[in-house]
């Protein structure tokens, strides 16, 4: 009797630890009733799968990968509301930052008056709510401490607990681990890693491809390595790594040598970092070569086996040698070398092959078609920092390397598969990775194309910079495809670019270069085709823009050139809006010389004619007068016509005789 | 002829001054020390060639009408950049390393009278034209000739005079192909003719392996443990935060969350961070009476009351083991307290010399 509490308690315990199971054999049991075979009389042994261990985040990036970009809607990081969605570059960027400035404000006063946030009222308590604890003079200083900032990469915090300890009270593991920690962030202060938004920007800033000497001479890291009065294997390895990756290669070289000569064994990070560096300790590409087969022979003596990173860093000093011939060969060697021991490479291996297949003068290579074969085929799981780097140079090479239209599509729908969206690297990769897409674009496809992808991306996807904007315009205008036009006017407006010169300028070279009215485009409601409806926008649009800056004694970069009122005149008259044309004439009579570049004669000839036919002289006086102003040699032409066409008051007369004096006498004299 | 055509130079003159005035200041100069130097390095060239010039092309009206617009506006620009011409004095005394010129291979000057503007090529293929109609040969070749120099000479008034306003033909020109309906797309893929040969790669493992990998037998271990905890530690870290971007819908900022800590993981777990708790067993909250044994007599109203007590315990969810032991506790010491009176009411038999459990003990 007594033993049954104990026989129960077991029985409760097992069910107990087992409750998880529970679900994953319901879900089995109740996928074969569906099936019938519960009444059938054959017996199926039912087979229960294995319990699979799911991490925290699993069920949640099994649901997120089922939620697709919706390129009508912006980013999820903007407010849901139609008056802040941001178009521009510039927009989105202020309004991204500007909320994390709000998350920064929250932060900073919850840091402050950590007194008022205290309470602990959840259970179990959430650690992330809490306020950081404050290293003040109060703070006990314990090793503890220190490990807890190293393990929370808090940098700067950690240095000052290190700097109070007593030297010889630290355990030697944390001293190790702190010289690591030290080496790998090279004392920078980290950016806390909840700042989404500012590390999307702010990565762009810094080029990763030139190694720049970063590393704190004599700072805290050799300070550390030199208080060890026994100097292990790993507090040189964790020097010459973290010298390797902020640039200090001949320090880094040294060390190494040093260990050696003491006799102790590098490990694989180390001697990753020793081929990182090879390049730059090694100038000649031979030598280069010659060290590092020679590190390769020493690893495969220590038996210490390579993996993905040994082959990234390889490849990425290979990158380095500037000889074509030398660097292609030997990567595709080292290729074969990797595979023959199942070392498969990652995006980063890639993005290198790249850096020495496609340089910029070199003959074109076709290796990325291969890459994008592969990538198709199976996607490598990231495993190296410059695995980021690839998408952006592959489609540079796309663009600019091999410009080929369906690689690049190619590319982009791998991008675009959802558990390959995070790939794109940070907020400059991505500009560059769309910049060089829709260039590409805009030189290979035929305006329906090059229009249906640009309705994709933007502008919540991607927001085309000036000159991007500007190329997507010209091979619209180039087929004559007039009617995207208008469409591109009000993206311009809308991503701030409407009162940018050149912008305009090729906007109305646009809309010019059609062939007038068309009877099969749809006129809105006011029966007004829509080219047109453009045309009288612009104008609108700079006149108010113009007007604006004038009351407001603003200085403005816009002004109107005389190519952008041709090219308005042109159109007006194509169209027959005669008053439009009127306006653009009087308002290049009235500029005149303050137009930067000149009417096109051809318009004004046009234009002219209009005039006789309407039989408008006040109009065709003004054309003459801009004419002989701007020493067209069809002006005495074009007097001549006026005099014998028109029917001129005596006013008129006067005027036109006024207009005509300089020259006449010029041509009389002569 | 003349006159008019002097006039036009005149007011060709003329034209470019106005333009020059009504355009912004720093053009002007910009454009005036390009014009001059354009003019100057031509000049040098003419000199240079003079001997050759002299031979060949005897001056046609046309062109010796250019050049006197042309001396005339180098003049007059010559004139307005003066103060350049003071700065940078043309000819140095010293004698500095300058580029050889590189004296032409002697043509074989078949027809001296041509101009050298045309290259020899297309005289030859004039010349191939011209006997093949053998008639009018003569004529046909010379016409030909000329309107191969009216070309070149049009080329070269071009690149001397970028800006002439005077655009009528090249514009006559765009209307007349803007005017024209293209609805064929662009062919696709224009590339520009490579420099250097395509190399393609058919295999990137096609490559012989150098063979260094052959014999070489791993530790396993060797790569999954580097020595560097830490270092790996915090490189997992940068890695992940390369790809942690601003959170493209719901789900993505719920693991981002999740990973900071901020919400319940999934799947639900409501003990999830009772760390403590999940060290005792389900067993020790419910089945609490052995904390009675050792204590509490077998029968009567104390048993009867610490029963319910621990029945009470057992289903009470609130209360750690700790504490429920601790409730028990206080009890035991209660009665521990009270226990002369509990004999004398006989709650407890006062039988303290039999082995029984009791309280003291």
């Amino acid at each position: 009797m007594m033993s049954c509490p104990n026989l129960n308690a077991l029985v409760w315990q097992h069910l107990f630890r087992n409750a998880r199971r529970l679900p994953f054999v319901w879900k089995s049991g109740r996928s074969i009733v569906p099936n019938g075979n519960s009444f059938s009389t054959e017996t199926k042994e039912i087979v229960i799968p294995n319990y699979i261990p799911r991490g925290p985040t699993d069920i949640l990036e099994a649901l997120a990968s089922t939620v697709k970009r919706d390129p009508t809607a912006p980013h999820f990081k903007f407010h849901d509301d139609p008056y802040l969605i941001p178009a521009s570059n510039h927009a989105k960027r202020t309004y991204a930052l500007a909320q994390e400035a709000g998350r920064k404000a929250a932060n900073w006063i919850k840091h402050e008056h950590a007194e008022l946030f205290q309470h602990r009222n959840a259970e179990p308590f959430i650690q992330a709510f809490a306020p950081a604890e404050k290293l003040t003079e109060t703070t006990p200083i314990t090793e503890d401490l220190l490990k807890k900032y190293i393990h929370t990469a808090q940098v700067a915090n950690a240095i000052h607990v290190y700097g109070k300890l007593d030297s010889a009270a630290i355990s030697p593991e944390t001293r190790q681990s702190f010289l690591e920690f030290v080496a790998f962030y090279n004392e920078d202060d980290q950016l806390n890693q909840d700042f989404v938004e500012e590390r999307w920007f702010k990565s762009g800033m810094k080029g990763k491809d030139q190694i720049r000497q970063t590393w704190k001479n004599n700072g805290l890291a050799e300070a550390v390595f030199n208080s060890m009065e026994r100097k292990t294997p790993e507090a040189y390895c964790a020097l010459i790594c973290g010298m390797a990756k902020h640039g200090k290669a001949v320090g880094a070289w040294e060390y190494y040598n040093q260990m050696l000569a003491e006799g102790f064994a590098p490990n694989l990070t180390t001697y990753n970092s020793i081929f990182k560096i090879a390049g730059i300790v090694r100038e000649d590409a031979e030598h280069q070569i010659r060290l590092i087969d020679e590190t390769l022979r020493n690893m495969v003596h220590a038996g210490i086996k390579p993996n993905v990173r040994t082959l990234n860093s390889i490849l990425e000093s290979i990158s380095r040698i500037p000889i074509y011939r030398v660097a292609r060969e030997k990567s595709l060697q080292v290729l074969s070398d990797f595979k023959s021991i199942g070392v498969k490479p990652s995006l980063g291996s890639y993005y290198f092959l790249l850096k020495i297949f496609c340089r910029e003068k070199g003959p074109i290579n076709n290796i990325l078609v291969g890459i994008v074969n592969r990538l198709e085929y199976e996607m490598p799981p990231l495993q190296d920092l410059h695995d980021v780097a690839f998408f952006a140079e592959a489609m540079r090479v796309c663009n600019y390397h091999l410009e080929d239209v369906q690689l690049a599509k190619r590319l982009h729908d791998l991008l675009c598969l959802p558990q390959n969206q995070a790939l794109i690297g940070d907020s400059y990769k991505e500009s560059i990775y769309y910049r060089c897409f829709l260039l590409l674009l805009t030189r290979a496809e035929g305006p329906e194309a090059l229009m249906e992808m640009y309705r994709h991306l933007v502008p919540n996807i991607y927001t085309p910079e000036q000159s991007v904007f500007e190329a997507v315009v010209k091979s619209v205008a180039e087929c004559s495809a007039v009617h995207y036009v208008p469409e591109l006017w009000s993206d311009a407006v809308y991503m701030d670019m409407g009162e940018r010169e050149s912008i305009l300028e090729v906007l109305l070279e646009a809309l010019a270069s059609g062939s007038g009215p068309d009877s099969n485009t749809v006129s809105d409601k006011d029966d007004v085709d829509p080219v047109l409806a453009t045309a009288r926008a612009i104008t609108a649009h700079v006149d108010n823009f113009l007007q604006v800056a004038e009351e407001k004694n603003r200085p403005t970069p816009l002004r109107w050139t005389g190519s952008m009122l041709g090219n308005l005149a042109k159109l007006f008259l194509q169209y027959g809006d005669v008053a439009s044309a009127n306006a653009i004439i009087i308002k290049v009579h009235t500029l005149k010389n303050q137009l930067s570049s000149f009417f096109p004669v051809a318009t004004l000839n046009k234009f002219y004619e209009s005039c006789i036919e309407r039989q408008d002289s006040a109009m065709a006086l003004m054309a003459i007068d801009y004419a002989v102003e701007m020493g067209y040699d069809e002006s005495s032409s074009m007097a001549k016509q006026a005099r014998e066409q028109l029917k001129l008051d005596e006013r008129q007369q006067e005027k036109l005789n006024s207009i005509l004096g300089s020259t006449s006498t010029t041509s009389e004299e002569s | 002829m003349f006159p008019t055509s002097m006039a036009t130079s005149i007011r060709n003159t003329k034209m470019l001054l106005r333009r020059a005035f009504s355009i912004k200041r720093n053009e002007i100069l910009a454009r005036n020390l390009c014009f001059t130097r354009t003019l100057n390095a031509n000049e040098d060239q003419d000199k240079s060639k003079k001997v050759v010039e002299e031979k060949k092309n005897k001056a046609e009206l046309k062109e010796a009408k250019q050049k006197e617009a042309k001396a005339k506006l180098n003049m007059l620009l010559e004139s307005m950049s003066k103060t350049t011409q003071k700065a940078y004095p043309s000819e140095s005394k010293l004698s500095l390393a300058t580029p050889k010129i590189r004296a032409k291979p002697a043509k074989p000057v078949k027809q001296p009278v041509f101009n050298t503007k045309i290259e020899p090529e297309m005289l030859q293929a004039v010349e191939d034209v011209s006997n093949m109609l053998s008639k009018e040969n003569e004529a046909l070749k010379n016409s030909l000739i000329a309107k191969l120099e009216d070309v070149a000479d049009e080329s070269e008034r071009a690149r001397l005079e970028p800006f002439k306003p005077n655009k009528q033909k090249t514009e006559d020109l765009n209307s007349l192909l803007n005017t024209l309906k293209v609805d064929g797309k662009k062919p696709k893929n224009k590339s520009p003719a490579p420099k250097l040969a395509p190399v393609k790669i058919e295999d990137m493992y096609g490559a012989q392996p150098s063979g260094i990998f052959s014999k070489a037998h791993f530790i396993e271990e060797s790569s999954a443990v580097s020595g560097l905890a830490t270092w790996d530690m915090l490189y997992e870290k940068e890695l992940e935060l390369a790809v942690t971007h601003p959170p493209a819908n719901g789900f993505q900022q719920m693991i981002q969350w999740t990973k900071q800590g901020k919400v319940w993981q999934f799947p639900i777990d409501n003990e999830q961070g009772l760390d403590e708790e999940a060290q005792i067993g389900f067993h020790e909250h419910v089945f609490l009476e052995p904390h009675l044994k050792p204590w509490c007599p077998r029968r009567g109203p104390v048993r009867h009351f610490m029963e319910l007590v621990v029945v009470g315990l057992s289903k009470n969810p609130y209360l750690t083991v700790e504490q429920k032991k601790e409730h028990i506790n206080w009890f035991r010491d209660f009665f521990e307290a009270k226990r002369s009176i509990l004999i004398d009411t006989g709650a407890i038999p006062d039988i303290t010399t039999k082995s029984s459990p009791s309280l003291s003990t």
